[in-house]
């Protein structure tokens, strides 16, 4: 079952620059909560301050009402097993190929077989099209693209009942984004998981959304529809229509 | 000047009080109960011993050869004049098993995988592949750590094994060529001063090096902030080991002696 996910009065800050400044947030279990914000605006670190990566100034962050600060590294981990995490940048371990990068949480977390953690992986490259001719292929020699469809995968092939975004689709072409939307929506349905999305490509927002936020002036505001949103970012009805970005 | 020298005593302290928690860490995670499967240790481990041990073989071999032969001409050729020519064995074995065996396979060591250990860890940090795997619940310290002190502890102890071989083996054969006094002779000589102590000491000096090498390396990867400190950590790795192995090789043979 997801957990809940609570951030209360968050604070944190970047030597002499306060980033986030007194944040409240709740993903309630199997809820998706999605929010944007500028470049800097603090949404990669609101995002590693909920899967207790950075430790906030100020404040706590609880889940299912236990406080991750007062976790040891290793209850941490033990948590971690069940949160599935995307990084901005795509994080993959350099000296994995694709399909061991894939594999790596079933290899260090679970028991199942070589047999079983292949089938599982071939399942889920093959639902988020990922070709199996790129199986043996490092991740340095990945177009963009294909990088985040491989991070994506390694945070879903756990079954994960929190996952967290960042930027997930940056430099990613719209038809995979659409793709990698439907696979998310796919087994948000299924599973229930709770989703946490930090994105300011509000094309990519998605509509089943419960909680849109915008971060700005390190606070957390909501963002209302998504063609308000582009407003709160600063953008201009102009650029709205040019990009489309709204219905 | 006393407070720069104050300023580098505390750094040093600093740093071994960091490296035995890593130590520490290490060795916890090992034997921690609950703690999640880890089925890529042993293809990492392979992995280590592959670039520590197995690619050093040729190199070590070399220099085991070109070692052996110096000191048995030198000791062959010389002690005889010095009226201790009886004692050839026992200079072999003292020089050859207890010193240069363990030393100079650390040494490779160090200069091959340690520095490059260090920057593929400091690498990982800064392409934040150590917070990945952080994420994913899995600890760095048992998926990069622990391998490499596993793989480095075993390919020191064979490469010094293999060193050991070498270096008398190609040193008498050397000789018997130059001097022409048969082999067998002098092989006796050294299986005669050869002792239980000699072999244990040599091992164990082999395991705790090759435990300095992994461990200043892991640490000092570990330790990379930025792209810049990249090389700075390599550089510091090769620095920080070849110290700790000088300094508890003198321990260990005043022990050898004291025991």
């Amino acid at each position: 079952m997801p957990f809940k996910i609570e951030l209360r009065k968050i604070s944190f800050a970047r030597g002499q620059n306060t980033i986030l400044d007194g944040v409240d947030l709740t993903v309630e279990p199997g809820h998706v909560v999605v929010f944007g914000g500028r470049s800097g605006s603090g949404k990669s670190a609101l995002l590693e301050i909920c899967a207790g990566h950075l430790k906030p100034a100020g404040g706590s962050v609880l889940w299912d009402g236990e406080n991750v600060s007062a976790m040891s590294r290793y209850e941490l981990y033990d948590w971690r097993k069940s949160i599935g995490y995307v990084f901005q940048v795509h994080a993959l371990i350099a000296n994995h190929s694709v399909f061991d990068n894939i594999a790596l949480p079933l290899k260090c977390g679970t028991d199942l077989s070589g047999e079983q953690r292949k089938n599982k992986v071939l399942a889920l490259m093959d639902e988020l099209e990922i070709g199996h001719d790129i199986m043996t292929r490092f991740p340095e020699t990945l177009p963009a693209a294909q990088l985040k469809s491989v991070a994506i995968a390694r945070a879903l092939i756990n079954e994960p009942e929190v996952l967290l975004l960042d930027e997930p689709f940056s430099g990613v072409d719209p038809l995979t984004v659409n793709r990698l939307i439907s696979v998310l929506h796919g087994k948000w349905k299924k599973g229930g998981m709770s989703i946490v999305m930090a994105s300011h490509s509000l094309s990519a927002w998605p509509e089943w959304s419960a909680g849109r936020f915008v971060l700005k002036d390190g606070r957390l505001e909501p963002a209302g529809n998504a063609f308000a949103t582009v407003k709160d970012l600063g953008g201009n009805q102009r650029y709205n229509q040019r990009y489309s970005y709204a219905k | 000047m006393i407070k720069g020298v104050f300023s580098i005593v505390r750094g040093t302290w600093n740093m071994v009080y960091s490296m035995s928690g890593l130590l520490f860490d290490t060795l916890y995670a090992a034997v921690r109960k609950g703690r999640a499967p880890n089925l890529s240790l042993m293809s990492q481990v392979n992995r280590q011993i592959l670039y520590t041990g197995v690619e050093a073989f040729s190199l070590v071999g070399a220099i085991a050869v070109l070692c052996g032969s110096a000191i048995v001409l030198v000791a062959m050729l010389n002690m005889p004049k010095l009226g201790v020519g009886e004692y050839f064995g026992n200079i072999l074995v003292i020089v050859v098993v207890g010193e240069l065996g363990p030393f100079v396979t650390s040494l490779v060591v160090v200069g091959r995988s340690g520095s490059a250990l260090a920057a593929y860890i400091g690498t990982m940090k800064v392409s934040r592949e150590i917070d990945a795997l952080e994420m994913m619940g899995i600890d760095p310290i048992q998926f990069l750590v622990q391998p490499a002190f596993v793989g480095i502890v075993v390919s020191i102890v064979c490469l010094n094994v293999y060193f050991i071989t070498i270096a008398i083996l190609g040193g008498l054969t050397v000789a018997q060529f130059v001097t022409g006094v048969p082999l067998g002779i002098f092989f006796d000589k050294i299986l005669e001063a050869l002792q239980f102590k000699d072999i244990f000491f040599s091992l164990l000096k082999s395991v705790a090096f090759g435990l300095i090498v992994a461990l200043v390396s892991s640490w000092h990867g570990l330790n990379v902030r930025n792209v810049r400190m990249v090389p700075i950590a390599a550089l510091n790795a090769v620095v920080g080991s070849m110290f700790f192995t000088l300094a508890v090789n003198l321990m260990l043979s005043f022990a050898y002696y004291v025991l």
